[in-house]
């Protein structure tokens, strides 16, 4: 059986999106932050896309 | 708070063996005739309850992926055998099947190359350890060898990563986000695992998230 490897898409579709909405929910909390400076709020806009794209099985 | 899953040890094909017992790891557990898979506290199992080896590991490393969403990658050894491991780059490493993969105090694994599937700017690491303490009563209606399995924290073995087919090592922490710097990136993964208590541990698993 030895060292083995998966990815993301082995996950199923239901428990990915689930994962992801909530991990997307804390983030967007996060935006209403108002000290957050352009760019964080960028990096945490591309990490929101990013979840989103992992949920339903798009990242390339 | 983990679960064990205790499985039968003798089963001639290995994915098949089935499940004999699932109990909480609070307290040393006896694992007579039987080896362990450890499921982490917060490792969610999703799909039909697993009756063998084969569906529990799938389902194990699919839910601890799913910890770390955003990750796209895992890559893992659960120690049913010990084709992970290069035989003679092993220092007091005892090494076997079904969960027998041993380190004494000081000795150092080291596993084989495996190439990832990309090359990660960061990743996480994480290990289980656990210590077998085997009783023997000599008096008794009932004195049987008990072999007790106990989940011990995870830095008694202390884990170093190379991603570049071990020109260089960087030190890890159980679960714990790591860059990689530029300079040492690479797909080419492999693990040093060094005892780091005075007495013998156990290696339950590996995994790389990526």
């Amino acid at each position: 059986m030895a060292i083995k490897s998966l990815n993301y898409l082995s996950i199923p579709e239901r428990q990915r999106k689930r994962v992801a909405t909530q991990e997307t929910l804390k983030l967007k909390n996060a935006l209403t932050n108002p000290a957050l400076t352009p760019e964080q709020t960028q990096k945490v806009k591309d990490r929101i896309e990013h979840l989103n794209r992992w949920g339903s099985g798009r990242l390339e | 708070m983990s679960t064990l899953y205790f499985f039968e040890a003798h089963n001639n094909v290995l994915a098949n063996s089935g499940i004999d017992d699932t109990v909480q790891s609070e307290v040393p557990v006896a694992f007579n005739g039987s080896f362990v898979v450890r499921v982490p506290n917060g490792v969610r199992l999703d799909g039909n309850p697993p009756s063998t080896l084969s569906d529990l590991l799938l389902q194990k490393y699919v839910g601890l992926l799913a910890l770390y969403p955003g990750f796209t990658n895992i890559v893992y050894d659960e120690m049913t055998d010990a084709t992970g491991f290069v035989p003679a780059s092993q220092a007091g490493v005892t090494l076997g099947s079904r969960g027998t993969i041993s380190i004494l105090g000081t000795g150092q694994a080291e596993t084989t190359m495996v190439v990832l599937a990309s090359t990660p700017n960061d990743c996480i690491v994480t290990w289980e350890a656990f210590d077998v303490t085997e009783t023997n009563p000599a008096t008794g209606t009932d004195n049987r060898l008990i072999r007790e399995y106990d989940e011990v924290d995870a830095s008694d073995l202390v884990v170093q990563a190379s991603f570049n087919n071990g020109l260089n090592f960087q030190g890890v922490l159980d679960g714990t986000l790591q860059t990689i710097a530029p300079g040492v990136q690479g797909n080419q993964l492999i693990l040093r695992i060094t005892n780091n208590v005075a007495s013998r541990r156990w290696l339950g698993s590996w995994a790389v998230i990526y």
